[in-house]
């Protein structure tokens, strides 16, 4: 495969005029309801690194589809190397020599990682024998250009979501992909991860391959980008290279907000009581002996690396992996065996996965909030008393400022943002509320629904703060979301609590070398008490 | 900022129970049974008459009520179906007639053991689907499979016998001399099952379990057990209608029912139930058995050989199938 | 960092082949179970007979293998092979050599009508066969509304004569067979196939021409249908209307016996081949057995039952 070296502007293929290998110009999308892309322009040069970010809503998501092929833009003109072109679909986005990454991959995960990488692209005799030996190979091949050792004849699914992020990059190689872009890369990778991810995007850009990615993680952009490109509700809101350009900078564009003022500054509640007390806690052999405390009127954030714990914990809790080891609520030890047990004792959860888990896509509004506790509003025989169920989702939407026409609206039409906050609102129904799980508190929401969301979090807390009888906790994947909410952390590594510090004067690098730290400790232990397993 | 809930109260209390989809498709529906109901008033004279008309709704009760049955399991989702019910009807029937002609069984005790059976059957359909993972069609497939030869064990092979003097009295009854009782009672039954699935918080675990699994099980509810209560509910809705069917016929019969599967799962989508669970309402399938029935019946009075009618039959379904998913395509 | 090798389980090894030593221990069992029950099991006629008594089923099987994985189902193959047998009744006798095109052709347009309503129109696979079964009974009967017709006898004992032990008809079957699994598994029409069963969506957005592809396994499907309708033909001389749902059933059941949910996505040819002998041989042992008709439908169905829950993943 033919590799390109040297910089910018690559002699390769017809020169285009004015050294952009994609002109995206005028780009206007209109859905059902809503105007996605308003004339909206977008350049990308070879050996380019462009950051593409903005609000949910704000229309990155349309416009790669359509670079893609996924959708096609109502007006406006997109060029390829200076030749005007239509992509129509997929394929032909393939052609152009665009790949596309998606969020959510396009693997299908029965079939073999060498099927995956060629599918519709295999190698045949006659047009329909496959040449599997040939494929293998060359799947090795690419695969080892994005550093995955791995034998190709294995199902994708035996594979991480990591490595399955690379098979998708390798499969855009394949492909000859002269323009990658990416979607939400990090979203679902760990530290080491990324940053392999971005020394393959380094290598793409050295190879004077263009590259587009949309992302939320600020702190990456402003780390691997050349150029940023901000869009705001469907347009244009500036385009800058990565000089001297900081996080603030780009939130203003995006927001029209300083970002101090996203967190508030707690006035210091005073906690109450211990509310939640975990001792001892197994889950199978991922999560080891895990000790901690939430107090009344408290936010505590389970930090760490992603992905050493803090999800099974936080689903433990909610009733969702049999455990070992004793919880306790306001003193009394609970036994937390299903959602419907931890619901009745006033614990519940928030996901991340609004479309999976989250609601019912095709349901209506009212239908979607109302879900936790029917009791609210029905009657005897469980018969629904309609004006009651209407005045309460009317209060909560009114509330929490959801926008959507009508209660009966299905629930798929709102924005992100929107159905987020009818994930939260459901926590009014419940007739007791103790502890709230966050789970990965606000990803994949952009940040004026978040700043939204914290506030919603603040005004919980300080209207119960007078009884200081809820208690928060949380996980994510953004420190900086961690530093500016919670009171205390409890660090996990490896599923271990390694750390438990009051959040006073932290910085991320800080957090960070106390949890990993505080593993070598206890890895150092082990031995120690907590190794053999309680019984029972 | 007006406030929500003072703009949404001014809407009709109906509007919102019912979504813009659904309420469309009755309208197709219901259009399109008048439709053929002119027709049939056009090709067959007679038909038109009032004691025609009511013969015809009580000709459909049967159908309704396994449709009704129908419908319920197919808002589970994940392509959930019964084929068992053509089955349970003619157990029902075999059942009824061999326990009251040969061992003189009481017809209350009969009514019991009758119950207690559909509920078995909708037990272990259910408990196939959710506990043993077994899809729907196979596992309602092979129980219609067992069904059918245990009728046969219980019949001996030889149907026939008597049925209980007041369930023949009971389906023969009309009210005000031209309304038949079994119709009123549908009307009733479809209510009722309408009612409680959009007003009652059973229904909306229903809808929810139907639309998403997961969601269910977190909120709470027993996404399983409502599954299973679905399944329970569809055999003894076919129980129902196999008892109709019996009190109508007055004998025993191992062809009775013959195809009601079929026939309940096709009156099912015509009436806008969805494949994919969570979507539809009762009163669109109570419309698709009318309209089978009738043309059925229209087809029978002009004579048409059966393999007219078998292809006439299939033609109907897949236009009315084709028009409604153009439509759904259309405001997507 | 790089991502370390993984080695290949020796659990990962073995259950991509759990799902086919299940099914070859389960025949096992009930071969030994068979020869128990009767002496007459493991004779030489009654060899025979099994092999033959499994083609009917086993080409129909096949024919639903690949429309089965794409996730969808065709409710009229056996209807379909029914239209083509009564056709062969009426036409065989006259001129063969252009009437058994004209029957293949027959039932491979039907399975491409199936396809093109399930892409074109959109329609859900199971209404969509559902009414062209009703439409194919309908012509069947529109045929032939008793059985009857004519078979000339010389394709009978060419199509139903021994090649040295084995009868000719079981060498359909297996040539059916080879030609799935070719197809299924050399071809990349096949990955494809498997591709569309497992995630539509991503097929779809990964290249692959959804429509086409399906358009091929339906059409395929009825091609095969006809030729099991030749096999029909020559085993009963007649065209019979109502061969129909039974054989779609049975060879339903076959199909999900031999590890294919009916989802699609995931299963093969071999272990439908595997499915198709445990169906034949376990109606073998219950006639052996002199089980009741009656009871036979009861135990057929019970035995459905727990082999798909037993083979049914998690």
């Amino acid at each position: 495969m033919p590799e390109i070296r040297g910089i910018r502007p690559a002699g390769n293929g017809p020169q285009p005029g004015n050294g952009f290998v994609v002109e995206m110009e005028g780009i206007s999308k209109e859905f059902p309801g809503t105007k996605a892309l308003d004339g909206v322009s977008f350049r990308l040069r070879p050996g380019e690194i462009h950051a593409l970010i903005g609000e949910n809503g704000a229309g990155k998501s349309t416009l790669i589809k359509i670079l893609g092929g996924i959708y096609r833009a109502d007006q406006g003109r997109i060029r390829i190397n200076g030749q005007a072109v239509d992509i129509r679909d997929p394929q032909t986005a393939r052609r152009l020599g665009i790949g596309v990454v998606f969020q959510e991959f396009n693997l299908i995960p029965e079939l073999s990682v060498v099927e995956n990488l060629f599918l519709s692209l295999e190698k045949t005799r006659a047009g329909l024998f496959l040449r599997r030996r040939e494929m293998i190979r060359a799947a090795a091949a690419v695969l080892e250009k994005v550093g995955l050792d791995i034998d190709p004849t294995r199902k994708v699914s035996a594979f991480s979501v990591a490595e399955q992020q690379l098979m998708e990059i390798a499969k855009a190689i394949l492909t000859e992909a002269r323009i990658l872009i990416l979607d939400e890369p990090t979203a679902v990778l760990a530290a080491p991860e990324v940053a392999n991810l971005f020394r393959i995007m380094r290598e793409f850009k050295a190879q004077g391959r263009a590259l587009a990615f949309v992302s939320h993680r600020l702190d990456e952009v402003l780390e691997i980008s050349d150029q940023v490109t901000v869009l705001k509700d469907g347009a244009n809101a500036g385009s800058l290279p990565n000089e001297n350009v900081s996080r603030n900078d780009l939130i203003r564009l995006m927001v029209g907000q300083e970002f101090k003022d996203i967190f508030f500054q707690g006035e210091k509640k005073t906690a109450g009581g211990v509310l939640l007390r975990v001792s001892n806690l197994w889950v199978g052999d991922k999560i080891r002996d895990v000790s901690f405390n939430v107090r009344a009127g408290e936010i505590v954030a389970l930090g760490g690396l992603e992905g050493h714990g803090q999800q099974t914990v936080l689903e433990a809790l909610f009733g969702l992996h049999r455990h070992r080891g004793q919880v306790e609520l306001e003193g009394r030890p609970v036994r937390l065996s299903s959602p419907r047990e931890a619901l009745k004792q006033g614990i519940m959860m928030v996901t991340d996965d609004r479309k999976g888990e989250g609601l019912a896509l095709d349901l209506s509004v009212l239908h979607n909030l109302g879900l936790l506790n029917h009791g609210r509003f029905t009657g005897w025989g469980g018969v629904i008393n309609s004006s009651r169920e209407k005045a309460l989702a009317g209060g909560v939407i009114d509330r929490l400022g959801i926008k959507t026409p009508s209660l009966g609206q299905q629930v798929k039409f709102l924005s992100g943002g929107n159905q987020q906050k009818i994930l939260v609102g459901r926590i009014t129904y419940l007739p007791r509320v103790r502890l709230l799980l966050f789970k990965e508190l606000t990803r994949g929401v952009d940040v004026g629904a978040k700043i939204e969301i914290y506030n919603q979090l603040h005004d919980m807390v300080k209207d119960l703060a007078a009884e200081a009888r809820i208690g928060i906790l949380f996980y994510s994947s953004d420190m900086l979301e961690i530093l500016g909410l919670s009171d205390r952390i409890v660090g996990l590594y490896d599923g271990r609590v390694t750390a438990v510090l009051e959040n006073k004067g932290l910085s991320e690098e800080k957090l960070m070398s106390e949890i990993i730290q505080g593993a070598g400790k206890a890895g150092g232990g082990t031995g120690a008490a907590g190794e053999a397993a309680p019984a029972g | 900022m007006v406030s929500l809930t003072a703009r949404l109260s001014g809407r009709g209390r109906l509007a919102r129970v019912l979504s813009d989809r659904d309420w469309s498709s009755i309208l197709i529906i219901y259009a399109l049974l008048i439709g053929v109901v002119l027709l049939a008033g056009v090709v067959s004279p007679g038909f038109l008459t009032l004691q025609h008309l009511m013969d015809m709704t009580k000709q459909a009760t049967p159908l309704i009520m396994a449709t009704l049955g129908q419908a319920v399991v197919m808002l589970m989702g994940n392509v959930s179906l019964d084929l068992s019910i053509e089955s349970v009807i003619v157990l029902t029937n075999v059942v009824c007639t061999t326990l009251f002609t040969r061992a003189g069984v009481d017809p209350f005790w009969l009514m019991m053991i009758l119950m207690a059976m559909a509920v078995t059957i909708g037990l272990i359909n259910g408990l196939g689907v959710t506990v043993f993972k077994i899809e729907p069609f196979i596992m309602t497939l092979g129980m219609m499979t067992i069904l059918r030869g245990a009728a046969l064990i219980v019949s001996g092979g030889t149907p026939g016998g008597k049925v209980p003097a007041d369930l023949v009295a009971l389906v023969k009854t009309r009210l005000l001399g031209v309304l038949p009782l079994v119709t009123v009672l549908w009307i009733i039954l479809a209510g009722f099952i309408f009612l409680a699935l959009t007003r009652t918080s059973f229904g909306r675990k229903v809808y929810l379990t139907g639309n998403n699994h997961r969601l269910a099980f977190l909120s709470g509810i027993s996404p399983n057990l409502v599954k299973i209560m679905a399944y329970v509910i569809c055999s003894t809705l076919a129980m129902g209608a196999g008892l109709e069917l019996t009190g109508y016929i007055g004998t025993g019969s191992v062809i009775i029912g013959g195809g009601f599967s079929f026939m309940s799962i096709t009156a099912a989508v015509i009436g806008g139930i969805s494949f994919s669970g969570g979507i539809g309402n009762m009163l669109g399938p109570v419309g698709g058995a009318l309209i089978m029935t009738v043309l059925m019946s229209l087809l029978t009075a002009v004579n048409i050989p059966q393999a007219g009618r078998f292809i006439l039959q299939g033609v109907v379904i897949l236009l009315f199938v084709t028009i409604y998913s153009l439509k759904d395509r259309e405001s997507a | 960092m790089a991502s370390s090798t993984h080695p290949i389980t020796f659990r990962e090894r073995v259950s991509r082949h759990l799902d086919i030593l299940i099914l070859f221990l389960i025949l096992l069992a009930l071969i030994i179970v068979a020869s128990l029950l009767s002496d007459r099991f493991l004779s030489r006629l009654n060899i025979e007979n099994l092999l033959v008594q499994s083609v009917g089923v086993g080409i129909a099987a096949f024919a639903l293998c690949g429309v089965i994985l794409t996730g969808g189902i065709d409710l009229s193959i056996g209807l379909n092979i029914t239209v083509g047998n009564c056709i062969a009744s009426h036409l065989f006798v006259q001129s063969l050599p252009l009437s058994l095109p004209l029957v293949l052709l027959t039932c491979t347009s039907a399975g491409l009508v199936n396809g093109l309503g399930i892409t074109r129109l959109r329609l859900n696979p199971f209404i969509m066969t559902f009414g062209m079964m009703l439409i194919l009974q309908g012509a069947a009967l529109f045929l032939r509304p008793e059985p009857g017709g004519e078979i000339p006898v010389g394709f009978n004992s060419f199509l139903m004569g021994n090649l040295g032990p084995i009868p000719r008809p079981f060498l359909l079957l297996l040539v059916c067979f080879a030609l799935s699994w070719v197809i299924l598994k050399k071809t990349r029409l096949g990955t494809h196939i498997y591709a569309i069963g497992n995630n539509e969506r991503s097929a779809s957005l990964s290249g692959i021409n959804i429509g086409r592809v399906k358009l091929f396994a339906y059409s395929f499907c009825g091609f095969l249908g006809g030729v099991g309708a030749l096999f029909y033909s020559a085993q009963t001389l007649s065209g019979d209307p109502n061969l129909g749902l039974p054989i779609t059933l049975d060879a339903i059941t076959a199909v999900a016996l031999g590890g294919v949910p009916l989802i699609g996505g995931r299963g093969g040819a071999v272990g439908v081949l595997f499915g198709i002998f445990i169906v034949t041989i376990i109606s073998n042992i219950l006639n052996l057995a002199n089980v009741n008709t009656f009871y036979q439908y009861v135990i057929k169905g019970t035995i459905l039952l727990v082999a798909v829950a037993a083979t049914s993943r998690r």
